[in-house]
């Protein structure tokens, strides 16, 4: 007879109390464990990529600063529109630098520390990024600057998207010394920016074969020209060069015109008056005169109008756009690309891959420079027509290599700069 | 007996397990093959790049050297001589020869464009060139040297020219093209030793509006200045030159590629995929022959159970459990493929969820900011009038017309009462611009004037000085007192400018931005200054204002704070529809019961406990369930 047992009693042969403990033991291994990757796949890596934009919302440069903030943001809403970055939406956390250099580094510290961005970008004034920097090379983070600015900085841990002097300025005068004339007044307000500017304006003046007929500042807070212009009108210069500060220039022209300074007399060549800045300005007073930018609003390209078309439906028709908005527009896409190459947002992966990322921008194709983390861009000089904008009268055609330290090595630069924070009482601009 | 089937069961649950182990390492070994393929891509990507990088150091070395060596040229006393006097061009000839080898060509042009020197003889060129043209007047623009495109004549060998601008006694003299070597270059682009067997570097630029391959590759030798026939490659180059950077597999085949801003060229690597994956080929094998024995492996082990258990059981039995797990792994699948699709459904809804969020704080962070902004319009506008009333005495008339002037250029600001001590006693001044740019006095009752005097500078007075500013409700406003010149240091006021907010304004430039969101404006203390009928009732203590959502039913009220006008500006979000998320939470539950459900009775058929009304058996079914219901929930958790 074959032994077969009842099926039902094989269970009973089993020690209940193993199985019960087996069992509990089994189920809080499993759960602790399913606890344990719920919060970090999904709550330690978050849904969203978090992004600082660190500019001023108050205070008087943020008239400014605020447009910069929509560029930035108009590049965030493609992103998100096209579904986002490795899978995640991309969270802007704005930060407030209220126009004042301390609060920008303390703003700068609380996105990195608090807020834990991937990245800033942000910061408007040579003052407020030279206070950031400290910051972001403290934390090894990553900072986007998009302002045309002096040069004399490289940092490894920000990319510089706006142009330095050899971008802009340089080309703007041996055009103009080339096309209007070769004696040259500078004139600019006192700080940071426009002193080192209208130094290496010297400089390149003087290899260039012409004179400097006068050289003249005004203080951030003062709107007084008359004494400058009465001196503009005694040495007669063949050009005007202007990197006057926001809406001191209303003054500055206004005081131009009442002393007969046309432009069909003395042109002028600003490195400070963009289209924004044009919007507050009396345009029948300014047509003629010219600026030298890498990007224009009037360029004709199909990346551009896809640009401004895109600013304009979002912000509204009435609304322009200039080269440091194009600058912070483009670079948060190069951000992106870098992300897209790294698969990450860590940041050492992303700072190594940023260094060789480029794109078909609005101005033309741009690349950041692998050796100093400056850009490769186009320079251009534009002419101030009625409607407001820039007729592009000369183009370099092909982006220009940035060259952050010119004519002098970093030491002597730097014992330059020094000599000018001192001077003006530990701070970078004139009281 | 009970001891005898104890003897035969426990043979053939060890070879049920050892099955399940071997099964478990095969799938681990597939996992880790996987894993590794993934890392061999990313090293084959980043090995690629690095070849790339060091092949653009390369040229661009090159390329710098020779710029350098053109601008010693063209700094050379013989250069800018043979630049001013044209008589001396001649003896260029000789000097160009003791220094630059004997392929190269050198061309001088004047700052007037005319040909001064020409190494071939052939001074059209410069003329008929447009690419050697622009380079010329890029490189005296910019004032340092410059590399033209490629130089395309026919009957010429292609040529790259460096363009240098002559200097004589601080001014440009003259241009300096020299051309550089493009056998030295092509000898730089077709070093493979990193590319192994298939790999080649593809070099382009754009000629005459056209993707043109400028050098020739490792398998297409006759290529240069020739489109690459390759779609693929064409849109690849297309990318490189518009200045990105990145890579792709496609048809087999890898594609690496950069721009080099320096010559504007696009350059790539193409390679066969097979050979980057070369090493994982062995492993691929090996996994195979792996997973065969471990089938075997596998078999051998249910044989030996099935000889343990024949005793027990009959066949027809024993392909009836069989059959059951496999009836049941079916089961499993099906609810494990409803899962996975809830759970699809449910992402790509939190993903709506959360980008509809995202527009949400985009747009309360934007209103905050443009509210916040205005009132700093209206700070500034108090700021400048009363810096301009400091440092010297105004009369009435200049302060009336001051005070007329601020309210019309300041929109922002509806109405100004400026309360200033006249002779002995205290006067005040009232302008209202309720239609912007139309400033009208407001005569001020005796009571009314008595208000501002009382009011703002008996009451407040110590909080004026304290802080420089005052808001209340239901009126915001922003006070600044000012003092006395002699009178400094004292800081006891002698006026005191009160601006009106634009309470109207302010919340329409915010309902601009927020739509119809419910909004409520808060001062830092809590108190509501103002609130929307259909906004909730939610504490608003100072101390409960933070970044953390306050939830409500049916939504949640974000806060934002303005910072320079020290408010808080807060509305509610709900999302588009609340009734989605839950729906699929309850989807998801309802599954894993039934999850659940099955694996008890899937173990029950399995074990063939069919006697329900034994307790352990019960027990034991249940504890089954609820592991493999949390295994359930960790997989999809990892998923």
């Amino acid at each position: 007879m074959t032994f077969r047992p009842r099926l039902h009693d094989l269970g009973q042969d089993m020690n209940t109390k193993t199985f019960f403990f087996i069992g509990m033991i089994s189920t809080v291994i499993i759960v602790s464990s399913a606890a344990v990757i719920y919060l970090h796949f999904l709550q330690g890596n978050g849904h969203t990529i978090r992004v600082g934009i660190l500019h001023s919302q108050t205070g008087p440069v943020a008239l400014s600063e605020l447009p910069i903030v929509d560029a930035t943001m108009l590049a965030i809403d493609e992103l998100n529109a096209a579904g986002g970055l490795l899978g995640k939406y991309i969270e802007p956390i704005l930060g407030d630098g209220a126009s004042d250099a301390a609060t920008f580094a303390a703003q700068a510290e609380k996105l990195i520390a608090k807020d834990q961005v991937a990245v800033i970008f942000g910061c408007w004034t040579s003052a407020s990024r030279k206070m950031v920097k400290p910051i972001v090379e403290k934390y090894n983070h990553l900072l986007f600057y998009p302002l045309p600015f002096e040069g004399l900085e490289s940092s490894p841990n920000i990319v510089y998207t706006g142009a330095v002097p050899n971008q802009e300025m340089f080309p703007g005068v041996t055009w103009a010394y080339i096309n209007l004339g070769k004696s040259f007044y500078l004139v600019g307000s006192d700080y940071v920016g426009p002193r080192v500017v209208n130094e290496l304006i010297k400089m390149h003046v003087q290899l260039l074969g012409g004179t400097i007929a006068g050289e003249a500042y005004q203080p951030l807070n003062g709107a007084v020209f008359k004494q400058i212009v009465q001196d503009i009108v005694k040495t007669q210069p063949k050009v005007i060069v202007n990197t006057v500060s926001g809406k001191n220039n209303i003054a500055f022209f206004k005081e131009l015109r009442s002393a007969g300074i046309t432009p069909e007399k003395i042109p002028t060549i600003s490195f400070s008056i963009a289209e924004e800045e044009l919007k507050i300005l009396s345009i029948k007073d300014m047509v003629g005169d010219y600026a030298g930018w890498s990007y224009f609003q009037s360029i004709e390209r199909p990346e551009n109008a896809k640009f401004v078309q895109n600013f304009k439906r979002k912000y509204g028709e009435e609304r322009v756009v200039s080269a440091a908005l194009e600058a912070a527009y483009f670079g948060v896409h190069l951000w992106a690309q870098a992300v897209k190459s790294a698969g990450t947002i860590d940041l050492s992966a992303v700072r190594r891959l940023v260094k060789i990322q480029g794109m078909n921008a609005p101005e033309g194709i741009v690349t950041i420079d692998a050796n100093n983390n400056h850009t490769w861009k186009l320079a251009r000089v534009g002419q101030i027509t009625p409607a407001g904008q820039f007729k592009v009268v000369w183009s370099s055609g092909n982006a220009v290599c940035p060259i952050p330290f010119p004519f002098q090595d970093k030491q002597d630069w730097a014992a330059f700069l020094d000599r000018l924070y001192k001077g003006w009482g530990n701070q970078w601009a004139a009281e | 007996m009970g001891s005898r089937v104890r003897s035969l069961i426990l043979p053939a649950s060890l070879y049920g397990m050892a099955s399940f182990l071997i099964a478990g390492i095969l799938a681990g070994g597939v996992v880790g093959y996987f894993v590794l393929q993934k890392t061999a891509m990313q090293n084959m990507f980043a090995h690629y790049n690095t070849t790339l990088n060091v092949l653009s150091e390369n040229l661009n070395s090159y390329l710098h050297t020779e710029m350098n060596r053109a601008q010693e040229l063209a700094q050379s006393s013989e250069v800018i001589q043979a630049s001013q006097d044209p008589n001396k061009a001649a003896q260029l000839a000789s000097f160009f020869q003791k220094k630059l080898p004997a392929t190269s060509h050198q061309l001088l042009f004047s700052a007037e464009h005319h040909v001064l020197f020409t190494s071939t003889g052939d001074g059209g060129l410069y003329e008929t060139n447009s690419a050697l043209k622009a380079s010329a007047q890029r490189s005296r623009v910019l004032v340092s040297p410059d590399i033209s495109d490629f130089v395309i004549i026919p009957g010429h060998r292609p040529t790259l020219y460096i363009t240098v601008p002559v200097l004589g006694k601080n001014r440009i003299v003259a241009t300096l093209a020299v051309s550089i070597d493009y056998e030295y270059l092509t000898k730089l682009v077709s070093d493979y030793s990193q590319l192994g067997a298939t790999g080649e570097f593809i070099i382009a630029q754009i000629v005459n509006a056209k993707i043109t391959t400028i050098f020739p590759t490792r398998f297409a030798p006759t290529i240069a200045f020739n489109e690459y026939p390759d779609p693929t490659i064409q849109e690849i180059l297309h990318v490189a030159l518009n200045g990105e950077a990145g890579s792709r597999i496609a048809h087999g085949l890898v594609y690496v590629w950069q721009y080099m801003p320096l010559v504007q060229w696009g350059i790539a690597v193409k390679s066969n995929y097979a050979q980057g994956m070369k090493a994982l080929r062995n492993i691929r094998i090996f996994i195979l022959v792996f997973g065969v024995i471990c089938l075997l492996g596998i078999i051998f082990c249910w044989y030996r159970a099935w000889l343990c258990l024949r005793n027990f059981y009959s066949a027809s039995l024993i392909l009836s459990v069989f059959l059951q797990i496999v009836l049941y792994g079916l089961f499993i699948g099906a609810i494990w493929l409803s899962v996975l699709a809830a759970r699809t459904h449910y992402k790509a809804y939190h993903q709506r969820a959360n980008k509809e969020l995202l527009t949400f704080k985009g747009g309360l962070q934007k209103a905050a900011l443009m509210i916040n902004y205005r009132a700093s319009l209206v700070e500034d506008a108090a700021s400048s009038f009363v810096a301009d009333s400091v440092g010297h005495i105004s009369t009435l008339e200049d302060t009336t017309t001051r005070l007329q002037r601020m309210l019309h250029d300041n929109p922002e600001v509806q109405s100004a009462v400026y309360v200033f001590e006249q002779g002995k006693s205290w006067d005040v001044l009232a302008y209202t611009a309720q239609v912007p740019h139309e400033v009208k006095r407001i005569e001020l009752s005796s009571e009314q004037k008595q208000f501002w005097k009382g009011k703002m500078l008996e009451r407040h007075v110590a909080w004026i000085l304290e802080k420089s500013l005052i808001r209340s409700t239901p009126e915001p406003m922003y006070v600044l007192p000012f003092y006395s010149p002699q009178d400094i240091e004292r800081r006891t006021p002698v006026g005191c400018l009160c601006l009106m907010y634009s309470m109207s304004d302010m919340l329409e430039t915010a309902r601009h931005i927020t739509g119809d969101t419910p909004i409520a404006l808060l001062q830092q203390d809590g108190l509501v200054v103002y609130k929307d009928q259909n906004f909730p009732q939610v504490s608003t203590s100072y101390s409960e204002l933070s970044n953390m959502p306050v939830q409500v039913n049916g939504g949640a009220v974000y806060t934002e704070e303005m910072i320079s006008l020290g408010w808080y500006l807060q509305a509610l979000f709900v999302p588009a529809s609340q009734i989605v998320p839950v729906a699929y939470a309850v989807l998801i539950v309802l599954v894993l019961l039934g999850c659940m459900f099955l694996c008890a009775y899937g173990l029950y058929c399995a074990l063939g406990l069919t006697n329900m009304r034994k307790r352990s058996n019960l027990f034991l079914a249940s504890i089954a369930a609820i592991v493999v219901g949390c295994l359930t929930l960790v997989l999809l958790t990892l998923l």
